[in-house]
């Protein structure tokens, strides 16, 4: 009798201990999770489209706790199939990767050149596809996939310069759409820790797409920016340049004139 | 109070010491060849790239030892001590079950805590190494080269250094080692009601498995509506309520992977650790009393 009482003692202390924990823990996990969203951790989520493309070996991988290791082998075979020109692979394989670890900006930014840049050179230059039309379908096909996986990037890392300097470059020398590469060379350059030198990209870009008035401004507000005009890396000989050439081109008025 | 504290500091010695002469740490000499060869593979790649394959290897190197040191080493505690009957000469001198137990925890918590700074050790030289030769390389390529070229070969050398000392390293071996200690807990909590080893080992694996599910029990048990019926409920809250979420552990990747992870989180994260292993010890010093040795 005694025995079994003390069985039920501890059953009791057992069942109370595990509630009152719970409770806690299950808050406490939570908290730790939106703490996590917060930082931008989160990338994924197990389901079945993840299982079928990352196959069983690589999902008992991934639920063993090593999302990295998994996604350095995705990436290795990114680098091999890139070698054999198999494209699509790429996309399907930097998509997986870039799930897995959406915070290594390398991932996306190589991704993407290997979709904007490789994929869409070897396509325009396929020799077995006689029709000219079709080869620059896919050239435009392979270079907006690669827009997309830089545009993915900059939403999951806001703070990384990199990809908005690639999705700058891409819009300049591959869309020539040089108003968007302006925009994404001016998101790149305000972000903490980015090189000085992308400050004077948007004017380049708005020149090159013949808004020289907003190019200008561009330049002056650079100009104006109350920093030691004798530092090297600010580059003020360059806007200076620039900016004598955009005011005699535009016919500032004197009285106007940064450099009059 | 402190005469109990000897009692835990010479079992868990004694712990140590056995798990020592089992040869436990001819495991670094696989993990050292590991990190020395993920060290110099990949060599065709960006700088960050095969610093991630460094570190990713050789802190998933850790991981995988350091599991099956916790796994097995845990589960062969209890097992090996009543099978050469030396628990009951322990146990028939003034040391309570509770002593015997947490002594035998902090001796795989010691023993733990070897392995992961000599793998610690051999990682920091691994990396030091691959650092010396790329900035060699660097300076060798930059040499007699144009201004320009000068000048991105000591981005490129800022850039090494970068990554080579990392500090938050540090935060990703320590939440290694708390991972870890969390595996041997729930081994041993296992062992103190399981019949075999194996089945500790296979318990404690497949709870481990599924701590890096229970977040999506959770959300389903507090999220899922009426598209979850009750008894899933009931199974899914069970779930979360008992299972830690070894998912919170997966910020190391995110370490590795170059964010910024605050040590706020970090402490967070280790509380959270410490409070499930008070825990996890209570509950099995409570089975243990009662078990019939």
């Amino acid at each position: 009798m005694t025995f079994t009482l003390h069985r039920h003692r501890t059953a009791i202390w057992l069942a109370l201990i595990l509630a009152a924990w719970g409770t806690l823990k299950v808050c406490w996990e939570q908290g730790i999770e939106r703490r996590e969203a917060e930082l931008r951790f989160h990338g994924y989520t197990i389901n079945r489209d993840l299982r079928d493309q990352l196959g069983q070996g690589m999902m008992l991988g991934l639920l063993s706790g090593f999302r990295g290791v998994v996604a350095d082998f995705i990436w290795l075979m990114v680098t091999n199939s890139w070698q054999d020109k198999q494209w699509f692979r790429v996309k399907s394989m930097v998509d997986l990767s870039t799930t897995l670890q959406p915070r290594f900006i390398p991932f996306w930014d190589l991704g993407g050149w290997h979709l904007a840049w490789n994929a869409s050179v070897d396509r325009r230059n396929n020799r077995a596809e006689p029709n000219e039309l079709r080869r620059l379908k896919e050239e435009r096909y392979w270079i907006n996939e690669g827009k997309k996986i830089y545009e993915r990037g900059a939403e999951n890392n806001p703070d990384s310069f990199e990809i908005w300097r690639s999705l700058g470059l891409l819009n300049d020398q591959k869309l020539h759409d040089y108003r968007a590469a302006a925009e994404a060379y001016a998101h790149a350059a305000a972000v903490p820790g980015a090189p000085v030198f992308l400050e004077r990209f948007p004017g380049y870009m708005l020149e090159k797409a013949g808004d020289d008035a907003a190019a200008l401004e561009v330049y002056k507000r650079l100009w104006y920016l109350p920093r030691d005009h004798k530092v090297p890396q600010y580059g003020y000989d360059k806007l200076e340049e620039r900016i004598r050439a955009l005011e005699a081109k535009l016919k500032v008025p004197r009285e106007k004139r940064v450099f009059p | 109070m402190f005469e109990s504290l000897f009692r835990i500091r010479a079992i868990a010695r004694n712990t140590l010491t056995e798990a020592l002469r089992q040869k436990v740490l001819n495991i670094l000499l696989l993990f050292g060849v590991i990190a020395i060869v993920s060290g110099f593979l990949f060599a065709n790649f960006t700088l960050a790239e095969q610093f991630k394959f460094l570190k990713d290897f050789s802190i998933g190197a850790m991981s995988v030892f350091g599991l099956l040191i916790a796994l097995m080493g845990t589960a062969q505690l209890l097992p090996n001590e009543i099978e050469n009957r030396t628990i009951y000469t322990i146990l028939a001198k003034p040391v309570r079950r509770s002593e015997f137990l947490i002594g035998k925890y902090c001796g795989m918590l010691a023993l733990l805590a070897t392995t992961m700074l000599l793998m610690s050790i051999v990682f920091v030289g691994v990396i030091l190494t691959k650092e010396r030769l790329m900035i060699n390389a660097e300076l060798r390529d930059a040499q007699g080269a144009n201004a320009e070229m000068q000048a991105m070969a000591n981005e490129n050398i800022k850039q090494i250094h970068k990554e080579a000392r990392d500090p938050r390293l540090i935060q990703a071996i320590v939440l290694t080692y708390a991972k870890l200690a969390v595996v041997a807990g729930l081994a041993l909590l296992i062992s103190t009601f399981a019949t075999s080893a194996i089945f500790t080992v296979a318990t404690t694996f497949m709870v481990y498995i599924i701590g890096h599910l229970e977040s999506v029990a959770r959300a389903a048990w507090l999220t899922g509506g009426s598209e979850v019926n009750f008894a899933a409920k009931i199974f899914l809250g069970v779930l979360s309520f008992l299972v830690p979420d070894m998912n919170i552990y997966n910020v190391i990747d995110e370490i590795i992977a170059g964010s910024a992870v605050p040590w706020s989180h970090t402490l967070n994260v280790l509380s959270y650790t410490g409070i499930f292993l008070l825990i996890l010890m209570s509950v099995a010093i409570l089975i243990f009393n009662e078990r019939e040795l």
